[in-house]
């Protein structure tokens, strides 16, 4: 009710100051002395205004001598004049220091960075585009405190993204919203095209985004056109090298074959010795699997050209992109994406605006067989890659050395013949991501805008893999084998929004109220055939083997929800979420998310004067609250199925199927996963805007965390709501910038990121069991989640008197370098209850830090980053396990026990080799993950535009750039970076070394 | 204002969908619920019984349970390319189980069990679907019939859990309530065993005494044989008598005269056949097969060409062979052993390999060749088309002989007519260890009945090294298993 009073007085002034118009003309520089296009003029208090032409000039009419006019632009500080008398002005605007005024983009709407009341992560896009990477998110690693990533090697394949720790076992990607679209990843999207980049830490700010937010959400904003500019049209690109400058040694033939005999597996060294050669018992031949299979180095290259501009009445940006990147592997893989875009906004009159935009997206990729990386850990040295004494028949179609020759199984077959035969995996995507909005503001008195934006993606992905006819030893593909999979997404938004802004006295109140409708479809059909005259058609097969299969998914949701963000003279800051949910996924259909941030702006306040003589700019307080939802679970049936007719449920009988039936009762219904999340933060700038602070305390837990369990008595997994789980930490940014006269200027900043991962519920149960059968993780109730759970090893045993004095050694035959273990029970026995939580892969702590320092033109730059406190188990080595045959790296070689005093933490080559060392989880496997990297450094220069005006082109620069060259680590693989902290077959990360030109026209 | 009206409109008419959760209310894609079937459809009806005997045919053949059943008697080594291959096996070989509680093998196994189990529960749920529709007595005696065939391989499944863990948990398919882990407890042996014959005694009244549209499918005599089995691990030797005289008297069953091929193609369903776990490759060269994999690829000759070649797991330990030997077994010594080194009766040359681990050359399991000429051509995989065999007569009747032996009567027929098909000659005054030597000739390396025929006679302890009686006769509950069910650890509880 007071508000409607208010709201009618505002008006009845408004009519009455509105009397005495005039038409007032100017123009508007920047402190160069530039003119700005495109810069704002406003009446305060009103809709009233205008935008400068191409000489930023500006006519407005109707203002009278009382009105303040307020002058704006993007990264300036805004100015309000009083009009009085006079009817010209010429403004100039001074750089802004502070990025108080930055306009961030909020969900559904945006905000101005210093009414926020919850940590925004704005990432610009010359930062998205500082490394060589075909996805944005790579870049971003070490650069946002609380954004943990994970980096692949695979060409084309994006990083895994995580914000403020693990909530749950489901995918933690967070949510990645492209001008409006909902995504899974942002992998297809050119960094190029990316205008601004927000990561919603909170729950407030995310809350707004209700189920799809509990894992963060990514803001994106692709580029548009400015109105009132000319054309400009802008060249981006680089041409790099990757190389593999970090790698894992493995042991040599003279290596493997003293653990082979130390194994008892002495026939296989003979048997190569007799073979391909050798003296002195030490095989001629010594093959490094990896030297093999990785190339020198493999080309990366980006090419980027864009246009844009605008009239009065429209904006427009249009651009083309091309990435490819081959794979490192010395096979076929490669990554090649081409990119069309277009954005154009019109304004149909002062009320209605529409827009349209789409994004089109070819993609191909030739998938590398990463089986290979594995057998060239597990396969023996002692054989060449390819061999001219095969028996008639024994490789073919090439002459490929094989294991089998000298008494291996087929468990072990030549990586390089591997990698070359199952090389053929071919997928092509192609994209169109159509958007359409339009936007209407009714009424010239009040700042009511409603807004319906569709929102859509089509996918249509064709996926061939053909593996020829061949034969390496025993291992062999009889019948080439054809699998042609063609998939179709189809998946929308439609956003339906009412944003009020309004202002009375020094009160501020913005309103957003929303509806949302979503649908995904997702269906595949698959065909295979054998025996193919033509890889290119299934029907050239046998006609016995054909194939088919077929399946999909289906999802849909809808919302409403409301924001209120409210200020008090920009001092006091409330914000207020509310979002109702409706998945299909869930049987409770329905889900309430809730939010509630408030700031204090305490160097706004008249007693903070003090402040500003301590050299404090500005200081803020916040603190929120918020629930959010995760429906990125698989879809839970909540009714059992039936899996029929095929091969694998059918009885035969007497060489005749009967299509059979197999029922599957096994189902829950399940819960809504929730976060809920309490965040306390402190802003300030201090030093004239120099020093920037923002330290953040969070605090997530998910509750009724959806984990896939494994039942007892072998009776499958399940989804379950298992428990509840809490991330908490401390964030802190730090950043300092300054000049030095007039051409030289620095900045240094650091960012750390502290996550305490403990499990706080688990509905009862003593403990979660996960992980594999030979390999279990535990989850207790006060730990962290997924721990790696086995026995504590004690050193080694060194001498004979130290068996003979235990009663453990003993009993279970062990000799001089074997493993003494804890026996944690003290019952002198060891056994399954001696064992304990050996650490988990959950990080204690993050950081980055970034630095750079110019001199004219020049600039270099540095990018750091680290991650501490990861535990990860080392997969290949435990391998031994099962397969004893296997090879080993270089460094567990040469660390094994050989004697009394040789080392007291590795077994001998004897006891690598006795399931009580090594057939079991123990901490010998475990490793300390944690790292510390050069991320990147470069260097830039910025050519005089005097020098580029003479070939008529404008502003432009050349770098180098020189992305991860090297990583500090101990654990034995070849990068710490490793999914779930189970490093078995990982891609190695290459450095890459680029050269780029940035050229306007 | 015609837009705005528009827009009015257009949330109004949102808003009336809202209302509406029919439309979030969809069915997955993908996915056939259990209750879309059309069970009034009776033909149908044989669907969830053809799926039990896929579920069984797949869990019962997978590899590593095989080791771990045959591997304690005196008849095989775990073998493979060397003695760290599969190491844990050695353990249970030195019956030292404390070492062997985490073994993969292990788990798998107690898995692929209950797995079977569990899937004879959910397929009955089906059946009893189908029977709310049926009218006809002959329709109701159908459905009996389906259930007894079901529930015959849940018999089959506690009858090896029984003999290799003893003391474990009943599967009561109403104390399942999804959402909450169901975590039973043990059951002791005799319970265990007490209840396997209450299931078989339903399904020998309810299933027919032949299976003619659906060769080798169970009947009666298949499910009064594993009763005898169960029994004779009791030592109820009345009870193994009665079913087997009725078996020997009105099943019409025969010992298979070309014993050189029962273990292989031509022996498939064999007259002497009580059940086999059935595969095909559709006699077709190519195309999908429903194949035994790695059932049969770990008993072939390591280092040797396809399609004769494996991994060479299961050799035959001297002590068998010699016991074969001094046997003059000729018949037997020909499918029960796979000599490395030499050229088989069908003409496959067979590699030499010699385990530096055994002081002689490989002998392989030679139940588990497949010659190459058996196989269709295109085929390259060891053992492809060929079924395995679980139980048969020439068992019958050596278990109807030990019957009589302990009871009284006609010891010497049956003996003799197993003996007699092998080429032996036929003996008088016949005692348990000639019975038990009968049955180690015969049965050798068939499901684990040598280890099990020596716990169930207390010979155990003399014949095995490193056995100790009331300590080794059942394996250790699987340390994944009492992780996720510590319940497994706690007191053995009988209804």
């Amino acid at each position: 009710m007071i508000k409607r009073l208010l709201i009618a007085f505002w008006l009845i002034g408004h009519i009455a100051l509105a009397q005495d118009a005039k038409t007032v003309t100017g123009v508007i520089r920047d402190d160069a002395g530039f003119e700005l296009p495109g810069a704002s003029v406003l009446v305060k208090g009103t809709l009233t205004g205008t935008a400068t032409n191409f000489e930023g000039q500006f006519v407005l009419e109707g203002v009278s001598p009382d009105d303040v006019l307020v002058i704006s632009y993007i990264g300036m500080v805004s100015q309000e004049i009083l009009v009085g008398d006079k009817d010209y002005f010429e403004v100039t605007l001074g750089a802004d220091a502070s990025d108080l005024e930055e306009v961030v983009v909020i969900g559904y709407g945006t905000s101005k960075s210093k009414d926020l009341t919850s940590p925004i992560a704005t990432i610009s896009a010359e930062e998205i585009t500082s490394m060589s990477a075909s996805s944005a998110m790579g870049a971003v690693q070490g650069k946002v405190a609380g954004v943990t990533i994970v980096n692949s090697g695979v060409p084309g394949e994006g990083p895994q993204v995580s914000i403020r720790g693990v909530g749950s076992i489901q995918n933690s990607n967070p949510l990645y919203v492209v001008d409006g679209m909902f995504l899974d990843d942002i992998n297809f999207l050119s960094p190029n095209d990316i205008e601004t980049m927000s990561v919603l830490k909170d729950a407030s700010a995310a809350a707004i985004y209700g189920v799809r937010a509990a894992n963060g959400v990514v803001l994106i904003t692709t580029k548009g056109g400015s109105k009132n500019r000319d054309m400009q049209v802008a060249y981006d690109g680089y041409y790099g090298v990757q190389s593999v400058t970090q790698r894992l040694d493995m042991a040599n033939s003279e290596q493997y074959a003293t653990l082979m005999r130390a194994a008892g597996n002495e026939q296989y060294v003979d048997a190569a010795i007799a073979r391909w050669g050798g003296t002195n018992g030490i095989p001629a031949v010594s093959t490094d699997w990896y030297d093999e299979l990785i190339r020198s180095s493999a080309p990366i290259q980006n090419h980027n050209l864009s246009l844009n501009g605008g009239n009065e009445k429209s904006a427009y940006a249009f651009s083309l992109g091309y990435f490819g990147q081959d794979g490192i592997m010395n096979s076929t893989g490669y990554y090649d994406r081409l990119n069309l875009r277009g954005k154009v906004d019109y304004d149909v009159s002062s009320k209605l605006k529409v827009g349209f935009s789409t994004i089109l997206t070819k993609e191909k990729r030739m998938t590398d067989d990463g089986s290979a990386w594995f057998q060239a850990y597990v396969n023996n040295p002692m054989y060449a890659v390819y061999d001219d004494n095969l028996a008639d028949g024994e490789s073919f179609p090439r002459p490929y050395g094989n294991p089998h020759n000298l008494g291996y199984d087929t468990y072990y077959t030549n990586p390089v013949a591997r990698a070359y035969y199952h090389s053929d995996n071919q997928s092509d995507i192609t994209r169109f991501m159509p958007n359409i909005y339009a936007e209407l503001r009714p009424f010239d008195s009040q700042d009511i805008v409603f807004r319906s934006a569709m929102n859509m993606d089509f996918r249509y992905g064709a996926v061939t893999a053909y593996v020829p006819e061949y034969k390496v030893g025993n291992t062999q593909q009889v019948l080439n084998s054809l699998s042609k999979t063609n998939n179709w997404n189809y998946d929308y938004v439609w956003d339906n929004t009412v944003t009020w802004r309004n202002s009375w006295g020094d009160h501020n109140l913005t309103s957003m109220g929303g509806l949302s409708v979503r649908e995904e479809n997702f269906r595949w059909l698959n065909g295979t055939a054998q025996g193919v005259t033509n890889k290119d058609y299934l029907n050239s097969g046998i006609a016995d083997t054909r194939t088919s299969d077929d399946g999909g998914t289906r999802f849909r949701g809808m919302s409403v929800f409301a924001r209120f963000s409210y200020d008090y003279q920009h001092k006091y800051l409330l914000s207020l979420t509310m979002r109702a949910d409706g998945s299909s996924k869930y049987q409770q259909k329905w889900g309430y998310f809730p939010s509630l941030g408030a700031g204090w702006v305490v160097s706004q306040e008249d007693f903070a004067s003090g402040l500003t003589s301590a050299k404090i700019d500005h200081l803020k307080v916040r603190a929120s609250w918020g629930l959010l939802g995760n429906d990125r679970v698989p879809a839970n049936s909540a009714f059992g199925s039936i899996a029929g007719g095929d091969l694998g449920s059918s009885g035969i009988f007497g060489g005749s199927l009967v299509p059979g039936m197999i029922n599957n009762r096994i189902f829950t219904d399940l819960e809504w996963e929730l976060v809920d999340e309490k965040n306390i933060g402190i802003e300030t700038k201090m030093f004239d805007y120099r020093l920037n602070v923002e330290a953040d305390y969070y605090n997530r837990e998910t509750r009724n965390m959806v984990i896939l369990t494994t039942l007892p008595m072998g009776n499958g997994n399940l989804l379950q709501n298992a428990g509840s789980v809490r991330n908490s930490g401390v964030e802190v940014m730090v950043n300092w910038s300054d000049k030095i006269g007039k051409d030289f200027h620095y900045s240094i900043g650091g960012n750390i990121t502290t996550i305490k991962n403990r499990v706080t519920d688990l509905s009862g149960e003593p403990y979660l069991q996960t992980g594999s059968a030979e390999f279990p993780q535990r989850s207790y109730v006060g730990g962290a989640l997924y721990s790696f759970y086995g026995w504590k090893t004690d050193g080694v045993y060194q001498t004979q008197a130290e068996i003979d004095a235990d009663p453990i050694a003993r009993a279970n035959g062990l000799k001089p370098g074997d493993f003494r273990y804890v026996d944690t029970n003290g019952d002198g026995v060891i056994d399954d209850n001696d064992r304990v939580l050996l650490g988990d892969p959950n990080p204690d702590f993050t950081y980055g830090i970034n630095m750079a320092v110019g001199y004219k033109g020049f600039t270099l730059a540095a990018t750091f980053q680290g991650v501490h406190g990861v535990t990860i188990f080392n997969r290949r080595r435990a391998d031994i396990n099962k397969h004893g045959a296997n090879n080993v790296d270089a460094n567990l070689a040469n660390s094994v026990w050989t004697g009394p005093g040789s080392t007291n933490s590795t077994p001998s080559a004897e006891g690598l080799y006795n399931p009580w060392n090594t057939g079991r989880l123990n901490d010998f496997f475990l490793e300390d993950g944690s790292y510390f990297r050069i991320q990147n450094v470069r260097l830039s220069y910025d050519i005089p535009t005097s020098v580029m005006n003479k070939f008529g082109l404008g502003a432009s620069q050349v770098y180098l750039n020189a992305d991860r060259p090297y990583t500090f680590f101990s654990s034995n693989g070849f990068t710490p970076e490793v999914p779930g902290g189970i490093d078995e077959s990982v891609y190695p990360i290459p450095a890459i070394f680029s050269l780029g030109l940035r050229l306007n026209f | 204002m015609k837009p705005i009206t528009k827009y009015i409109a257009l949330f109004m008419g949102l808003i009336l969908l809202s209302s509406c959760n029919d439309w979030l209310d969809i069915v997955q894609e993908g996915e056939v619920p259990s209750d879309e079937i059309d069970y009034t459809d009776s033909s149908l009806m044989y669907g969830p019984v053809s799926g039990v005997y896929a579920t069984t045919r797949e869990r019962l053949a997978q590899w590593e349970m095989w080791p771990l059943l045959n591997i304690r008697g005196d008849e095989v080594t775990k073998g493979g390319g060397s003695e760290s291959d599969q190491g844990e096996y050695l353990y249970l070989e030195e019956f030292n189980y404390n070492q062997a509680k985490g073994f993969w093998a292990l788990n798998n196994t107690w898995v692929s069990l209950y797995k079977i189990v569990f899937a004879t529960h959910d397929n009955q749920e089906l059946i009893e679907n189908f029977r709310e529709h049926l009218v006809s007595e002959e329709q109701l005696a159908l459905a009996d019939q389906y259930d007894a065939e079901i529930i015959f391989h849940r018999a089959l499944a506690y009858y090896f859990i029984s003999n290799l863990w003893g003391n474990a948990p009943i599967i009561n398919p109403d104390d399942i309530t999804y959402g909450i882990p169901y975590q039973p407890y043990r059951n002791s042996v005799e319970s265990l065993r007490a209840y396997i014959y209450e299931e078989l005694d339903f399904c020998i009244e309810h299933l027919p005494e032949t299976q003619n549209d659906r060769k080798g499918a169970v009947t009666k005599y298949a499910a009064m044989a594993l009763k005898a089995k169960v029994a004779l691990m009791e030592s109820d030797y009345n009870m193994v008598a009665s079913l087997t005289d009725d078996i020997i008297e009105k099943a019409g069953l025969y010992l298979y005269d070309d014993y050189y091929n029962l273990f292989k193609v031509p022996g498939k369903l064999a007259p002497e056949s009580l059940y086999e776990l059935q595969f095909t490759d559709f006699d077709t060269g190519d195309g999908q097969q429903v194949y035994g994999g790695a059932w049969f690829q770990h008993q072939g000759p390591r280092n040797n060409p396809a399609p004769i070649s494996g991994w060479g797991f299961m050799l035959l330990r001297p002590e068998f062979l010699d016991f074969m030997k001094g046997r003059n077994e000729e018949v037997r010594w020909d499918v029960a052993v796979l000599e490395s080194g030499a050229t088989t009766p069908a003409g496959d040359a067979i590699e030499i390999f010699e385990p530096n681990y055994m002081d002689i050359k490989a002998h392989y399991n030679g139940k588990a060749y497949l010659p190459k000429d058996q196989m269709t051509p295109g085929r390259n995989d060891y053992g492809s088309n060929n079924n395995i065999r679980v139980l048969r007569y020439a068992d019958v009747l050596l278990m109807n002989a030990e019957a009589k032996l302990q009871i009284g009567g006609d010891v010497s027929t049956p003996f003799n007519e197993v003996r007699r098909r092998a080429g032996m000659d036929p003996i008088s005054g016949i005692t348990l260890d000639d019975i038990l030597d009968e049955r180690r000739a015969e049965l050798s390396v068939e499901w684990g009945n040598r280890f099990f025929d020596l716990v169930r006679t207390g010979k155990a302890a003399s014949v095995l090294d490193g056995f100790e009686t009331g300590k080794h006769e059942y394996l250790p509950i699987p340390l994944f298993q009492e992780d996720l069910n510590p319940n497994l650890a706690g007191p053995i509880k009988d209804e």
